[in-house]
């Protein structure tokens, strides 16, 4: 039982992490406008 | 075709998913499908290799071409003969596009038309499997195989750099199917943690937050404690940025089913200099280690060109840093930002022999090792400082 209710937690945990990630993906890119990412070691 | 530089925006995630789809699901099932993936690899390098960016392809495959015939060449003379000289000339030959192209930023503009993105990374891998012939420890090695393990495009761009033998060795076990779902889980996880770590933290801080600290600095003539800023905010954007673009790498090529190394493991807790580049930039560190420090050592000692172990191992430093500063670029913060690691690397190094010695005497617990990290910190923010150029900047060299 305990072991089920961990597997539930760990899941809502991620579901909810993932989706205000997507949320602020959307804000940023959506209505910020911002642009394409630059990644600093890709000049090396 | 649309054309984008790898995980440069949450479209190539979109384009990535409906394309894996195919073989995740062949996957899931225990299939390899190699050929699906030799096919949306094919479709990856287009997209980063094509278009706009032709010109940068057609470097590529040229390069691609020149490095499996170095690297069949060698290994066919090296399963009759082992000579040092031969040895030297295929490590210079696979290295001499790179400098070639990196000189081409300070002397031979034509030159950079061999320039690519990943270049670096590729020619890293390149050396890596001619080493590991000469030691004996790669004896196969089909065109295809390399060519497999040279352009896997998750991490073409910018590592992390893997090895040969853990690669092909990977593309060719099974694929189980219990194992591979919780690579896919992993694999989903870490691009979430990319998004979070490059497209938001580090934009914040090298977008937003960077330009503030810098005008602070510069303009408002707070030069300390705006440099001061500047070296804290800069250390965590290059942080967030690189680690950013290695959980792409780490989450994409997961959900292909490779679980490659990574190249960062909370290297701001690191407690000195050592245990920090056992942290930072893993894949390069290791390999600059391996291929360079560690060599370097075993011929100075071996040859008798210093008796002492540790005259051998700050000359070995030295070579290492120096080298990894020239590598970054041929710039004088470049090279300071080496040569500053390889003092630290040193007198670290002369610390923990010195702690060893007096082990009674020198108290140990959470307090000191809470300021071991703290110093740490710092010595590593320091030090990218120098690297970002802004000491210079700031100074109006």
């Amino acid at each position: 039982m305990n072991k089920k209710f961990r597997s539930a937690k760990i899941i809502i945990a991620k579901s909810a992490f993932y989706s205000v990630i997507l949320l602020v993906l959307i804000y940023m890119y959506h209505y910020n406008h911002v642009g394409d990412a630059t990644f600093i070691y890709n000049e090396f | 075709m649309v054309c984008m530089a790898p995980y440069e925006n949450p479209v190539y995630f979109v384009i990535f998913g409906i394309a894996a789809a195919p073989l995740v699901a062949l996957s899931l099932a225990g299939k390899r499908a190699n050929w699906y993936r030799y096919l949306l690899s094919l479709y990856f390098l287009l997209m980063s290799f094509g278009g706009a960016n032709a010109r940068q392809g057609i470097a590529l495959i040229f390069f691609a071409i020149f490095q499996v015939a170095l690297s069949q060449g060698y290994l066919l003379y090296r399963r009759r003969r082992n000579r040092t000289e031969v040895f030297i000339l295929a490590v210079a030959l696979s290295l001499s596009p790179l400098i070639a192209f990196k000189l081409s930023g300070i002397a031979f503009a034509k030159l950079s038309a061999i320039g690519f993105l990943g270049i670096s990374y590729l020619t890293f891998k390149s050396v890596q499997v001619i080493i590991e012939m000469r030691d004996g420890l790669i004896k196969h090695c089909g065109p295809v195989r390399y060519i497999r393990f040279l352009l896997f495009f998750p991490v073409i761009s910018a590592g992390p750099i893997d090895r040969y033998r853990r690669f092909d060795a990977e593309a060719e076990a099974r694929l189980e199917p219990g194992c591979y779902a919780e690579l896919l889980e992993k694999g989903i996880h870490s691009i979430f943690l990319g998004f979070l770590y490059n497209h938001i933290l580090g934009r914040l801080l090298g977008g937003e937050l960077l330009p503030i600290v810098e005008d602070y600095a510069l303009t408002e003539g707070n030069v300390f404690l705006g440099s001061l800023m500047y070296m804290y905010v800069y250390s965590l954007y290059l942080f967030f940025d690189f680690a950013g673009y290695t959980q792409f790498a780490v989450g994409v090529s997961r959900i292909l089913g490779f679980d490659i190394p990574p190249n960062f493991n909370k290297p701001f807790l690191s407690r000195n200099m050592k245990d920090f580049w056992n942290r930072w930039h893993m894949s390069l560190s290791f390999w600059f280690r391996d291929y360079v420090y560690m060599r370097l050592l075993m011929l100075l000692m071996r040859k008798k060109v210093c008796k002492s172990r540790v005259l051998a191992s700050n000359i070995a430093y030295f070579a290492l840093f120096m080298l990894m500063g020239a590598w970054h670029g041929l710039t004088r913060y470049y090279i300071a930002y080496g040569l500053f690691h390889a003092i630290a690397m040193c007198v670290n190094d002369a610390w923990l022999r010195f702690k060893k010695k007096h082990r009674a005497r020198i108290p140990q617990n959470r307090l000191t090792n809470a300021v071991a990290i703290a110093l740490t910190f710092h010595v590593a923010c320091f030090g990218f400082l120098i690297f970002s150029g802004f000491i210079e900047t700031a100074a109006g060299f």
